[in-house]
């Protein structure tokens, strides 16, 4: 595939640093905001790649001697066969961003971030606390160069308190924060939450950021941020804390069901599509599912009437709202047989016509293909140098004066060592390569 | 501030909002946002101020009833509208075009007015005005889909996350772009239109796992894990469930250590054998070690030699534990009917502090005749009410 689905394709240089990212062709929120990046694995990545789509400048710490693991490996898939620059999970959450290779641990790289810090407005990690303090790369040692500095820390539990010192991951961040314990079948053990916590708890991260910076355009005063990623999917969820204190007792696992309405399920499907939408270039699912809820009788009796199951609609065990409740094992298998030889894509099509809400259950290319993915704009083309054109998504928000554009893939390791520190930081070559004779920029 | 957005995500967006400072009006429908309507209830009847759901996304707002069904209610929520900064909504295009309140309408007419919206499918594309529901939003955006996908199975029915998570990621992705549209508006001068998609932010928060389906033909083969994860997973202790996670060589030695070093664990240099290489096996006799201990036990000892690891928690469990309650997460406020308890706070402490100066969500209409007095005329807000234009 060598087009995208809206025309825009990104692509950087080939060789040695490739200077600027190329121009927005509008300012963002953030432009001119220069940002030290220091997270690595999943969260923190991707909130840091929240500002750099609103403008700023991010320049990302990294190190062939701590490489960030997301360009080798992922939780769920295990070890990635490519190599560094490779890395699919990496180039998408830190699209829009620099690359400059620091060994922290040596005097050199630190004056390098102190440099920095000096020209920054902001700061960003993900270290467990206290790291960065103990090199000497802390807020209160930025904040020495630079009094004005915002400096997030998104932590696994947070900077204070007696876990402080403890680490985790996506999936432990949902487990700490009790949306672990409310996911699943009610009669199933809790689920292991993936990824999508990481980008939850990056998305708070990057909102205290911009709360930071509005702080600062108004005060000028910079400030130290303590974000807790598992506090960030606790706040997902403040209504199970009101159930706690108010009803006595913890919510409960609900699978896709819910406490009032049924039909309200996912349903097996003959197929995702009507057997014509089917080529041999097809990349979506074959098997399908569909998502069915009905508030109210009105939504009922519509299911009934486009779904052939006409003699439902009599019978009184579904005739309020409360016996279809009651009855709702009975009622699932009679909708599957119905559902169990229709296309899911076509048929929710059909049953939202008619007012009932309905969704095919969709994943990966099927959602690339969907009309109204396509209608918004669609994907835009990336093409990391290393690998091979990629179609990502664009960021979860328009922005109708500011829009977010994606200038750039993900860099190489180390892409834009030279660049920052000759350009941005003016260090002349005799500098330079006394850094690297030190190792400081490995 | 002014909303019109009712359920989850508007109101927290707006919430976030609110609780950070800004003056925030909530309008509502005579009968009411219809969180507050959503069970469970703090009461065991019905109670139209006791809906956790409502109490939950609602504080630091004051709640004015319009109707918007009546010309003179209209008249008065395009006055305030036009006074705000910003103006959250969850409205579709077309009940904003039937208020008179379209986007671009109100873009020409107040430059400096954000205009937010979080709508199911965006302002603009084909799926604009499809009727939803959390459920098949969920499944709609591959959100559904991702948390089947991260249990390892790639079959099986896709499965919404729990609480109202998904709805959230509206309300995340909004708060977000508002606060950047108003750093935007201090540096430029001028409003702008915010159009999320909720669909899009669930979207977002599984992009990696989306974009490796698409552009490279889904995950690699890897060996089936007990759990759902090469390198840790689901373990049930004796007194529930536990997350571990283990995918760095010293988290792994961390892991292997607080089992008390066992011999399988090593090859015959002495040196610790690759997870991956060691498969099921391994997987066992983690089993079988954490099932002797609670997750209490097995969570120090994880974290004490740098393994990362969570017990399950239920949400009473979190509220209690003293990591939450030493950072000051939860602030109790009292709540004219129903009783006092412990709300979640933003996930940050600002230099050192919460920020917790927040009122309890508001009595529907309490303030519906001081906010709209100006703008009643020749009324006064009694003769309003009586007309049934405020309520």
């Amino acid at each position: 595939m060598t087009t995208t689905s809206n025309g825009q394709t990104t692509q950087n240089g080939q060789n040695g640093h490739r200077g600027l990212l190329p121009p927005a062709t509008r300012p963002g929120p953030l432009s001119g905001k220069r940002i030290i990046d220091f997270t690595w694995a999943w969260a923190g990545p991707y909130g840091a790649m929240q500002l750099a789509l609103l403008g700023a400048e991010l320049i990302k710490i990294e190190s062939a001697t701590r490489i960030d693991h997301s360009r080798q490996r992922s939780l769920a898939m295990g070890s990635f066969k490519g190599g560094v620059n490779q890395a699919p999970m990496f180039n998408e959450v830190n699209l829009n961003k620099h690359s400059i290779q620091l060994n922290l641990k040596t005097e050199g790289a630190k004056q390098v971030i102190r440099d920095l810090a000096a020209t920054a407005d902001g700061a960003i990690d993900n270290f467990r606390p206290g790291i960065l303090e103990k090199l000497g790369l802390g807020y209160e040692d930025l904040r020495a160069v630079n009094p004005e500095i915002v400096m997030v820390s998104a932590s696994a539990l947070g900077a204070t308190g007696p876990e402080r010192n403890y680490t985790g991951y996506a999936p432990t961040f949902a487990a700490l924060s009790g949306l672990s314990y409310l996911s699943g079948e009610p009669e199933e053990p809790p689920v292991m939450m993936g990824g999508s916590i990481d980008l939850r708890a990056g998305t708070t991260a990057a909102m205290a950021m911009l709360a930071g910076f509005h702080y600062h355009a108004r005060t000028g005063r910079g400030q130290f941020i303590d974000a807790s990623s598992s506090e960030a999917i606790g706040m997902h969820i403040a209504e199970e804390f009101l159930h706690v204190d108010l009803l006595g007792r913890d919510g409960d696992r609900l699978g896709n069901g819910h406490r009032a309405y049924a039909p309200h399920d996912v349903f097996r499907c003959a197929s995702m599509r009507a057997p014509e939408a089917y080529s041999d270039e097809h990349k979506g699912a074959r098997s399908g599912w569909i998502a069915i809820a009905c508030r109210s009788d009105q939504e009922w009796q519509a299911l009934c009437e486009c779904s052939g199951l006409e003699h439902l609609r009599s019978d009184p065990r579904f005739r309020t709202g409360l016996r279809r409740w009651k009855h709702r094992e009975e009622l699932k298998p009679m909708i599957e047989a119905w559902t169990s030889e229709q296309p899911a894509v076509e048929t929710a099509e059909t049953l939202r016509a008619a007012g009932v809400p309905a969704a095919a259950s969709v994943w990966g290319s099927d959602i690339h293909h969907s009309e109204n993915f396509q209608s918004r704009g669609g994907a835009v083309g990336v093409r990391p140098p290393e690998t091979h054109l990629r179609q990502v998504l664009p960021p979860p928000w328009k922005l109708s004066e500011t829009p977010a554009e994606i200038v750039s893939p993900a860099p190489r390791l180390g892409e834009d060592t030279d660049f920052v520190l000759s350009r941005m930081l003016g260090y002349d070559q005799d500098k330079i390569d006394a850094l690297a004779q030190e190792g400081a920029l490995e | 501030m002014v909303e019109l957005a009712e359920e989850i995500a508007g109101p927290f967006a707006a919430r976030m909002l609110a609780d950070a400072g800004a003056e925030t009006i909530k309008i509502e429908p005579p009968r009411g946002d219809a969180a507050r309507r959503m069970a469970p209830f703090a009461e065991p009847s019905p109670h139209r101020e006791t809906s956790t759901s409502w109490l939950a996304y609602n504080t630091s707002k004051r709640s004015v009833v319009l109707d918007l069904e009546s010309a003179s209610g209209r008249r008065v929520l395009r006055e305030l509208v036009g006074l705000a900064d910003v103006f959250v909504t969850d409205r579709t295009p077309r009940q904003l075009a039937e208020l008179d309140l379209s986007p671009d309408d109100l873009r020409e007419r107040h430059p400096r007015l954000i205009i937010a919206a979080v709508t199911p499918f965006g302002l603009v594309g084909s799926a604009a005005e499809w009727p939803s529901t959390p459920l098949t939003r969920a499944h709609a955006s591959g959100s559904a889909a991702g948390v089947r996908r991260n249990l390892g199975a790639n079959t099986g029915a896709p499965l919404m996350a729990g609480a109202k998570v998904h709805e959230a990621d509206g309300g995340t992705a909004l708060a977000l772009a508002t606060w950047s549209a108003l750093i935007a508006r201090e540096r430029f001068g001028h409003g702008q239109i915010v159009d999320v998609a909720s669909t899009e932010a669930m979207m977002n928060m599984d992009r990696v796992d989306i974009s490796i389906a698409h552009n490279d033909g889904g995950p690699p083969a890897r060996p089936p894990t007990k759990g759902g994860s090469a390198f840790g997973g689901r373990l049930e202790c004796s007194d529930g469930h536990l997350i571990a996670v283990t995918p760095q060589s010293h988290q792994w030695a961390g892991l292997i250590t607080a089992m008390g070093d066992p011999d399988w664990a090593y090859d015959s240099n002495g040196d610790l054998i690759d997870r991956l290489e060691l498969g099921e096996d391994a997987a066992d006799a983690i089993e079988q070690w954490a099932s002797a201990h609670t997750r209490d036990e097995v969570f120090r000892a994880l974290q004490t030699n740098s393994a990362p690891a969570g017990p399950v928690l239920r949400p009473s469990e979190v509220m209690d534990s003293e990591q939450m309650q030493v950072r000051e997460f939860f602030d109790l406020l009292e709540h004219p009917v129903a009783e006092s308890a412990r709300y979640p706070q933003f996930a940050a402490r600002w230099n050192g502090a919460r920020r917790s100066a927040r009122t309890p969500a508001p009595m529907l209409g309490s303030s519906s005749a001081d906010v709209t007095r100006p703008f009643l005329a020749p009324w006064n807000p009694a003769q309003a009410r009586r007309a049934g234009v405020i309520g």
